[in-house]
């Protein structure tokens, strides 16, 4: 069968790619270059990652190629996450890239090269178009693809939906490739140094602006320099007397951060948006996950679309701009970005 | 596998790769005042005669250098130079002004304040677009400014005569089935040198020679004759009857750069390649990463069109199998 991996230039996606060929496919490797966060204009190629990914396939013997994403990405991913921090939010841009864009560019590389499938190096599974973890919890990467249409799961690989991260830095070292050892990254990609707030400023300065923190009364209890530093259930950088304070909320329109004693944090109900339904949930236990690596909460859905689900145990600091996906068993029914909580 | 990139880079002419073998390994110092280096000295003037008198320069004003971005460098990085909007970056990386171009990629020669020189080249890398040089140096004669030619895809496609109307032009071997990695900057008026050291060149490009490969470069630019363009003619009929449009007018009898309405030039440069043929989408770029072209972005065209640059042995039936494979991958 030939296939399309897609290759980050990480050890995952490399053995991905490892793993497909030693079954005997005939594999093409992709990289998508998405953005340059190493600054300097007109510094148009040559990064560590493609290069990586561009060695791996050497080793490995197949066809190997670069795609120039950058503006598709500023356009669908960086401007999104720039603007829903605006809005006052606490956005997931790895959600909006498969949702919007790597899935959809890929699928389209991979049916014009005549591959039947895509592979990418995820920590999840599928089979008939359905989602489920990948079988090390520690690892499961089933949240961020919860965008992905179950029309595009069905020509979709995650070759490492079996494997503990050990056990994919060991077939890669046994292989000699080059990234065996290289570090796992937990940032946001494009964003330097994890100063998401850096970040962001650069790109909309008039986030700056100082404001008011108050409490729910409203009562002003301090002064902060851009409401775009805060993030639902944030503890540390609030310098108020008094406490513990707690973020418990974001008003983008009067720039005010709002903050009260931790158990305001605690909601029952998720409301979200932009819904993906891969799968009608059955009749099992249901389960919700409010965040990446968050923990899972038991839930009924009091409505579909829009989306509207009530925990049965309360959760702290259900995040809008987050995501909120819906598991039976280990199956990923359904996802989306939550809008708000009650 | 098929090889439609010439302008990328073309296959090192026989000729070039005979006169090489000598000086692969010996050691020979031009500058050296023993017999070895004097025989170096003698091939790199050997070199030099035969790059000057294919473009009609003089002799003297041959100054070789490791290659085309090296010559557009040494020139464009001193003074005030004005540049044509799809020069090659290493020539726009200095420009101080740029003179647009029409749909056609040809030079609108308007007013131009505070420049000292232009550079225009004499074909385009990616559309294979020809300037009108003739009127490109009455232009800059009736202004008083320098004219510099970046010819590097000139030779061995078209006739060199108007080469001679410059004040400087840029030659570069691997273009033209010399080695990569070799070039020359000629001048009929003085210029500042990039490189000062040993004094080379006249003081003009200090660093030792590249003896095998000026000596390449010499062989390859005599045996630079210009091609027929009975072969792309061949192969844009069967462009178009696909549904192609090719980019520009006056082109180069070797290049075509073509655009298919609903389909992205890299995408069909992979397809191509899993099916044997080397093309590329606009220029080749560092990590072979595939973006927006900026020639066509001067041209009004926004896309990036598929580029097949034939060279002297490529032939009819590999023209009609680059077609077929073509016809295939756009019904499938």
């Amino acid at each position: 069968m030939r296939i399309v991996v897609a290759m980050s230039g990480g050890v995952d996606s490399s053995v991905a790619a490892a793993l497909l060929r030693e079954e005997g496919h005939e594999v093409i490797g992709v990289h998508m270059k998405l953005h340059d966060n190493h600054g300097g204009e007109g510094h148009c190629c040559g990064l560590d990652d493609a290069w990586d990914a561009r060695r791996v396939a050497d080793r490995l013997g197949i066809p190997f190629y670069v795609l120039d994403l950058q503006e598709a990405f500023a356009e669908a991913v960086v401007n999104p996450y720039v603007d829903a921090w605006k809005a006052g939010l606490t956005p997931n841009p790895c959600v909006t890239c498969n949702g919007v864009l790597k899935f959809r560019v890929l699928l389209r590389r991979a049916a014009l090269l005549g591959a039947e499938k895509l592979a990418t190096g995820h920590y999840a599974r599928t089979h008939d178009g359905r989602l489920f973890m990948a079988a090390d919890p520690a690892k499961d990467q089933s949240y961020f693809l919860h965008p992905v249409p179950s029309t595009a799961l069905q020509k979709t690989l995650f070759p490492l939906g079996e494997f503990t991260k050990r056990e994919v830095r060991e077939h890669a070292r046994r292989l000699g490739l080059v990234t065996a050892e290289k570090a796992e990254s937990m940032e946001v990609c494009f964003v330097p140094g994890d100063d998401h707030a850096a970040f962001v400023s650069r790109h909309a300065p008039d986030l700056e602006a100082a404001g008011e923190i108050v409490d729910e009364a409203g009562q002003v209890l301090g002064q902060h320099e851009g409401y775009h530093r805060y993030t639902l259930g944030q503890r540390r950088g609030l310098g108020l007397a008094g406490g513990p304070w707690f973020v418990i909320a974001v008003d983008p329109g009067a720039r005010r951060v709002v903050v009260g004693p931790e158990h305001r944090l605690l909601r029952h109900e998720v409301f979200a948006r932009g819904v993906n339904l891969i799968r009608p949930p059955g009749t099992g236990e249901l389960h919700a996950r409010l965040r990446h690596r968050g923990a899972l909460v038991p839930c009924e859905i009091l409505s579909l679309d829009p989306l509207q689900l009530r925990l049965l145990a309360p959760a702290r600091a259900i995040t809008p701009g987050q995501s909120v996906v819906v598991y039976e068993g280990d199956e990923l029914c359904l996802g989306g970005v939550i809008a708000r909580a009650a | 596998m098929i090889y439609l990139d010439h302008n990328a880079t073309a296959p090192l002419r026989p000729e070039a790769r005979r006169a090489m073998e000598p000086w692969l390994g010996r050691p020979a110092n031009p500058m050296s005042p023993h017999a070895l280096g004097r025989e170096a000295a003698m091939a790199v003037d050997r070199a030099r005669q035969s790059v000057a008198d294919a473009v009609g320069f003089p002799r003297d004003g041959v100054i070789f250098t490791s290659g085309a971005t090296e010559s557009n460098t040494t020139l464009l990085s001193r003074g005030r130079w004005a540049a044509s909007a799809t020069e090659h970056p290493s020539v726009l990386a200095y420009a101080a002004a740029v003179i647009p171009v029409d749909g056609e990629g040809r030079v609108i020669l308007g007013d131009l304040d505070g420049a000292d020189g232009i550079s225009v080249q004499a074909a385009n890398n990616e559309t294979g677009v020809v300037q009108d040089l003739p009127a490109v140096a009455a232009y800059a004669r009736s202004r008083g400014l320098r004219l510099h030619v970046d010819a590097a895809q000139a030779p061995g496609r078209i006739a060199l005569d108007h080469l001679r109307l410059a004040d400087f032009v840029t030659i570069s071997a691997h273009k033209i089935g010399g080695p990569q990695g070799v070039g020359a900057l000629l001048a009929r008026v003085p210029f500042e040198p990039l490189f000062r050291g040993g004094g080379q060149e006249r003081g003009l490009r200090a660093g030792t020679h590249h003896v095998a490969g000026i000596v390449g470069l010499g062989a390859a630019i005599g045996e630079a004759l210009p091609m027929s363009p009975a072969l792309r003619d061949r192969l844009e009929a069967g462009l178009g009857a696909l549904g192609g449009r090719v980019v520009g007018r006056d082109r180069l009898p070797n290049t075509s750069c073509v655009l298919f309405p609903g389909w992205e030039a890299a995408d069909l440069v992979i397809a191509l390649d899993l099916r044997g043929f080397c093309a590329s989408a606009g220029a080749a770029c560092a990590s072979g990463a595939q973006r927006r072209s900026p020639v066509l972005a001067a041209m009004g065209i926004a896309a990036t069109g598929l580029r097949l640059s034939l060279g002297p042995t490529t032939t009819a039936a590999e023209i009609d199998a680059v077609v077929a494979a073509l016809g295939d991958i756009l019904s499938g």
